[in-house]
């Protein structure tokens, strides 16, 4: 249950401190996650539009674009083909950022035995997961 | 194809850069660009402006501040509210024509010009603008909780129905209905509208409303404009851009309850 009171300093304290923690994961997260995801999909992009070489997409996308544009040889010719899987394949990336973030966030409340926090933290995955398996039917 | 995947990178960058410097999420600009302007359904751009939700909230992440920073715990609390509304938004979406859809962002259109025009005259407001050191207070404590979960879960459906982060109603919701500071409300509401858009993103990338073609080069200059846009808040005077942002949201509005309502 949700309670109107105010919290103690003590465990406003600790909340302000998990906090810190928080925007750090969220930082981390956004560097590792959604940075290499966009440049696997300017990657994908340039393989789709100009029908550029892996190394192409080496220099340009990266190396994630460069071995996703690599080994997507799909069927319908590798320059569509590759590149829209680089695309799809960072859109996807970068859509789970903020799930990605919460697990984080969620996993630290655990180690804490924050238990009421890691609650909150479960349901919102648990949301996110939901709208994953509906979208699916 | 690359005079289109410029102008998209174009409109992103500015959609970005909008969104990260006045804490909406770039939706609200992103939605009737790519309905008017590339001639999108709307369902597509909804879909679209999502992912693009979602590389705002990334940018501004990418530079995230410790001392400066969301209430995480406040944040994920309102979001259980937030993203539920969202999932049940985006599965209304699937089943509402695009006449609707164009009417119902016209209104939420019309509603973040007023709350942009209140934040400008608060902004001017002397009174507040002393309290600037009480931004980043960590001694409140929020009230009136059922009512801002049941707004919270009004901005995800609105988010899911209509594309936008929702932020033009969780920032005013946590500072005049919770009691949050406002420094806090707007970062961690810029936290919230990723998560919000994710959920429903998740689900119109699973029904194909998703073009990859028209998303990433979105994506790429939303994320390039919200991270121009972070850096530009801190130096520029950036009251003259929400004037302009004003006048931008009230010509969309018009255009787009004009769609809705003769079906164009």
């Amino acid at each position: 249950m949700l309670d109107e009171s105010s919290s103690p300093p003590a465990d406003k304290m600790a909340q302000v401190s998990a906090d810190k923690r928080a925007t750090l994961t969220l930082r981390r997260v956004a560097r590792i996650v959604a940075v290499p995801s966009l440049f696997l999909m300017f990657g994908g992009l340039l393989a789709y539009g100009v029908g550029s070489r892996p190394f192409l997409a080496f220099g340009w996308g990266g190396l994630p674009g460069s071995a996703a544009v690599s080994l997507a040889r799909l069927p319908g010719g590798w320059r569509a083909s590759s590149g829209e899987a680089a695309m799809s394949l960072g859109l996807l990336a970068l859509a789970f950022v903020p799930a990605i973030t919460v697990g984080l966030v969620l996993r630290d409340h655990l180690r804490d035995r924050r238990w009421k926090e890691a609650a909150v933290a479960a349901s919102v995955v648990a949301i996110m997961a939901l709208s994953a398996v509906l979208g699916k039917r | 194809m690359w005079l289109t995947v410029l102008a998209l990178a174009g409109t992103g960058i500015i959609a970005g850069m909008f969104g990260a410097m006045l804490g909406l999420g770039g939706g609200i600009l992103l939605v009737p660009a790519l309905t008017l302007l590339f001639g999108l359904p709307m369902r597509v751009a909804v879909g679209v402006s999502l992912i693009g939700v979602i590389a705002t909230s990334a940018g501004v992440a990418t530079v995230a501040r410790p001392g400066r920073s969301a209430d995480v715990g406040l944040a994920l609390r309102l979001e259980i509210a937030s993203t539920l509304g969202a999932l049940l938004g985006s599965l209304a979406a699937g089943a509402l024509s695009s006449e609707i859809l164009a009417l119902l962002f016209a209104g939420i259109t019309l509603a973040t010009a007023v709350y942009t025009y209140l934040k400008t005259r608060r902004r001017l407001d002397p009174a507040v603008a002393d309290a600037s050191e009480a931004l980043f207070s960590i001694d409140y404590r929020p009230t009136h909780w059922p009512a801002g979960l049941s707004l919270m879960g009004l901005a995800g459906a609105l988010s899911g129905l209509t594309g936008t982060g929702g932020g033009f109603i969780k920032v005013p919701v946590m500072y005049s209905l919770m009691d949050v500071p406002l420094g806090v409300a707007t970062t961690s509401s810029n936290f919230m509208v990723g998560i919000t858009a994710a959920a429903s993103a998740l689900l119109y990338y699973s029904r194909g409303d998703i073009y990859p073609l028209v998303a990433v080069p979105t994506a790429i200059g939303v994320f390039v404009g919200a991270l121009a846009g972070v850096r530009m808040a801190a130096r520029l005077r950036v009251e003259a851009l929400r004037k302009m942002l004003i006048v931008l949201l009230v010509l969309v509005a018009l255009q787009m309850a004009w769609k809705g309502l003769h079906g164009g």
